[in-house]
């Protein structure tokens, strides 16, 4: 008999992704228009010109696989950059687009310590270009001259049969969980009860549909004096709990509700190695000595964290600084089932301080954040951000809670943070 | 001036295409009338032919009356015949599973006993068992892009009578065949729609200038032309499509100037060529100057061959030359006129710089060239495939001076380098490509789609005929 198969999926192979083992079809009422896109495409002039294959290419792409060409683009340029040694001098000229797979390139090689160069004497010339194929979208690049000369590719696949799966068009989700006075550092789900942890106690309220019994509060006992910015994390396992605060972590069970804290630091459940969150401070410490504010587990083992100059930077799996991108207060991990890749969430304190933050969902593509369409408006400041598992979820979907001070009112809200998916 | 000429072209593209998609509500009935200059002999997809005229034109023609399992257009791979298609990892054995309720042209429904039929004669070697309603394919080597192989016109889907008689699933099915002539009707039981149009009469071995000249009196409606008959069609009223380039036009040198040593001098004369020119002025931009062999749709790296051609002869390295270095001759086709032009244009390119080339259209025998001006199809297909039949089409032209090998389904980058390599050596040197053009009467419209794929089939289900008969 046949060997197992794969139903209408795709297969990671390095860089491209082909869909290779099975597809599933309908009817092909659908066939194609002649656009002026694939004129453009079609008969445009090599070189500088070839410039509208790629609008080509992005027009289309924007409207029926504008995640994979994004993809695509970002993958590419971390692979020449990967290709070439940190230091060197590059010279880049690249076709086929208007200047974007340049300008990612560049960015990239630059964020990896290589110069660019305006003359190709005594530098490494890469050529590259980016348009596609029957088969697939593709970026080539052909490094340096001679023997030492190199090719580096990144493509991906066309829809190879059979009904196109859409792209799932992903959205943030906001729930509400819990809103008070008093300052929240983060909730939890344990058993029939919301967990909410405010710098001096956990508060165990009773979750919509449980019996209706008073909210009850254990103190966080400890002789530490807290950081000006306390920040502390809950994580539940069933009905059992562990608070982690700077220097001080709490076990506890949500019922029968109880709670009892030791001044003695651990390493924090982030999602990456760390001794925890040292007394008096806001920061984790990966083993190496990277300090960082917050970090999102990725797939194929890297991070995003935010560094403590307030960077998003990528760390591979040694836990290697990779590449840098934007400014960012807060990063977290976002996963669902039903889009696959990595997702983050991240969000950056406005420099006027009455505006409220904006929360910005991300796909990550090798060392590069894709952006998503979807952003949400806080109604206040984020406070804090921290991966969540909620309980009536799928193992592998990976959540959010965020922490919200509404200035205005004085209220900290804090909301339940998830993917959503349309087709 | 090199962005204006891209703008135009790309214009002029679309404002011919589009001329032919605008219509009201479709009518039925009528017959298209269609010529061609090739004959066709076989309509028997898995037939071979030397003739390069008759293929193009057999490819088009079968198209309507038979149908592979799947289909290749600008989203990649499409079922067709079959809805599914499975593999083990290896892609050494293939299950594919049918569209059900498909009629063929003799009033049965397609089984896959008939595909496997079918399939069993375009690709002995294969072994093709039925399993479970299903066609299951063990080729001989593993092939993990099989489906891109199945979509090749050499495996549409026969069925072969016992009296001789072909019976397909396309949207038309053979009426009769004649000298000169093929008639072709209407597939009532079509599972995609019945064609529009109730039938469709082909006149073959007809000369380019007669199809022109029968366009232009309303005694045909659908014509080959050649980008040469672009300007003079659409003055007078009538409509072209084309489709993307498909035909690699390339000089490729003879043996006694392959020689390393000559590099150079290859180099010199690739160079020199005004390609852009070329295309815009005499092939009135509609054609796409080419750096590399596979045309730009079809690899998506073709671009990176504009940088370094590498160096290249001075004029006075030119002049300094011996005799016989600076004196070549490039032989065309003779029944090729757009060849032949292609030829003078780059004689005159070559004689700019300092060399002299004589163009030969011989008919008999003639004195050894130096190199040939070639014209290879590329098929519709992945890079990588498309790169092979090329090479493979170069090769069994120039005599062994051209070859590459590839493996089935190899990667972007393997493709490119191994383009780059055969292209490095200005051995073979591109110089445009060309799409298949076609000029249309004036009562010739179309229903949703272009009358001239992409790829350049013809997609004649989808006409319809303005005023009714005949």
């Amino acid at each position: 008999m046949m060997p197992p198969l794969t139903h209408g999926g795709t297969q990671r192979d390095g860089a491209a992704v082909r869909e290779v083992l099975s597809f599933a079809a309908v009817g092909c009422h659908g066939r194609e228009w002649w656009t002026p896109a694939f004129a453009l495409a079609g008969f445009g002039v090599p070189g500088r010109l070839a410039s509208s294959a790629l609008l080509f290419l992005l027009a289309v792409a924007t409207a029926r696989a504008q995640p994979a060409t994004q993809d695509l683009a970002s993958e590419f340029a971390g692979r020449v950059a990967a290709a070439i040694a940190s230091g060197a001098a590059v010279h880049l000229v690249c076709t086929g687009d208007d200047g974007r797979a340049q300008l990612e390139l560049g960015r990239s090689l630059v964020a990896r310590g290589i110069r660019l160069v305006e003359s190709g004497e005594g530098a490494t010339t890469v050529r590259c270009s980016c348009l596609e194929n029957l088969r697939e979208y593709a970026c080539i690049a052909d490094i340096g001259d001679g023997a030492a000369r190199r090719v580096v590719a990144a493509t991906r696949a066309k829809n190879s049969g059979g009904p196109a799966v859409p792209s799932p068009i992903v959205a943030l989700q906001l729930r509400p969980l819990h809103a008070q006075h008093d300052p929240i550092l983060d909730v939890a789900t344990a058993g029939p009860a919301l967990l909410v942890l405010t710098p001096a106690t956990v508060t165990r309220i009773p979750l919509p549909g449980q019996p209706a019994v008073a909210p009850q509060s254990a103190a966080v006992s400890t002789a530490r004096v807290w950081p000006r910015d306390l920040r502390g994390h809950l994580r539940a396992d069933g009905d059992a709990f562990q608070v982690f605060l700077p220097g001080v972590t709490c076990r506890g069970s949500s019922t029968p509700f109880a709670l009892a804290c030791a001044d003695e630091g651990e390493p924090w459940p982030i999602g990456i190695e760390n001794a925890g969150m040292a007394a008096s401070r806001n920061t984790f410490a990966t083993p190496e000595g990277f300090s960082f504010y917050e970090a999102a587990p990725l797939d194929g083992g890297q991070w995003l964290v935010v560094d403590q100059q307030g960077m998003l930077t990528f760390l591979d799996a040694q836990r290697r600084v990779v590449a840098r991108g934007d400014a960012s207060d807060h990063v977290a991990a976002l996963r669902s089932a039903c889009a696959p890749g990595s997702y983050v969430v991240t969000a950056r304190r406005s420099p006027d301080a009455e505006s409220a933050d904006v929360l910005r969902l991300a796909r990550v593509a090798g060392a590069t954040l894709v952006p998503e369409a979807s952003t949400i408006a806080l109604p206040g400041v984020l406070t804090a951000l921290w991966s969540a598992r909620m309980p009536t979820r799928p193992q592998d979907d990976r959540e959010a809670v965020a922490v919200v001070h509404d200035m205005q009112t004085g209220r900290y809200e804090a909301f339940h943070l998830s993917l959503s998916c349309a087709r | 001036m090199r962005r204006f000429i891209s703008v135009c072209l790309a214009l002029a593209s679309v404002g011919l295409a589009t001329r032919v998609v605008q219509g009201a509500r479709p009518r039925y009935g009528g017959t298209l009338r269609v010529e061609v200059e090739a004959t066709i002999r076989s309509l028997d997809p898995a037939a071979a032919t030397s003739d390069v005229a008759e293929a193009a034109a057999r490819a088009r023609v079968v198209g309507l009356v038979f149908e592979p399992l799947v289909t290749i257009d600008e989203h990649g791979l499409k079922p067709l015949l079959a809805t599914s298609w499975e593999s083990d990892p290896r892609g050494a054995r293939w299950q594919i599973r049918l569209r059900s309720g498909v009629q063929l042209h003799d009033g049965s429904t397609l089984e896959a006993w008939h595909v496997a039929s079918a399939l069993r004669v375009s690709e002995p070697a294969w072994t093709i068992a039925v399993e479970s309603g299903a066609v299951v394919i063990s080729p001989r080597e593993p092939l993990p892009d099989l489906p891109w192989l199945l979509a090749d016109v050499r495996h549409a889907v026969v069925v072969r009578g016992s009296d001789g008689a072909f019976a397909g699933t396309g949207p038309f099915r053979i009426e009769s065949r004649e000298p000169g002539r093929l008639s072709l009707r209407a597939h009532d039981a079509y599972w995609n729609g019945r064609p529009f149009v109730d039938a469709i009469r082909i006149e073959m071995g007809r000369p380019a200038a007669a199809q022109l000249s029968d366009l232009e009196s309303g005694h045909a409606d659908v014509v080959a032309a050649s980008a040469l008959d672009a300007r003079r069609i659409t003055q007078r009223g009538l409509h072209i499509a084309a489709s993307r380039p498909v035909d690699a036009i390339a000089v490729v040198f003879e043996p006694h100037r392959a020689m390393d040593t000559a590099l150079a001098w290859r180099r010199t004369l690739s160079a020199a060529v005004n390609r852009a020119s070329m295309s815009a002025v005499l092939l009135q931009r509609l054609a796409e100057p080419a750096d590399a062999l596979v045309p730009r749709w079809l690899s998506g790296y073709a671009p990176l061959f504009a940088f370094d051609r590498g160096p290249t002869l001075s004029r006075a390295a030119i002049a300094a030359l011996p005799l016989d270095q600076r004196e070549l001759t490039l032989r065309v086709d003779a029944s090729d006129s757009l060849a032949h032009a292609i030829a003078d244009r780059i004689a005159v390119d070559a004689r700019e710089i300092g060399f002299t080339l004589k163009v030969q259209a011989p008919l008999g025998l003639a004195p050894r060239p130096d190199a040939r001006l070639v014209r290879v199809r590329a098929p519709n297909t992945s890079p990588d495939r498309a790169l092979a039949v090329l090479i493979e089409r170069i090769a069994n032209r120039d005599g062994g001076t051209v070859q590459a090998t590839l493996p089935p389904g190899a990667t972007l980058d393997a493709v490119y380098q191994a383009e780059r390599q055969l292209l490095e050596r200005s051995v073979v040197v591109p110089i445009v490509h060309l799409p298949d053009i076609y000029g249309f009467s004036d009562r010739v419209s179309t229903w949703n789609h272009t009358a001239v794929s992409e790829s350049g089939a013809w997609n004649f289900a989808d006409v319809w005929l303005r005023g009714g008969a005949p």
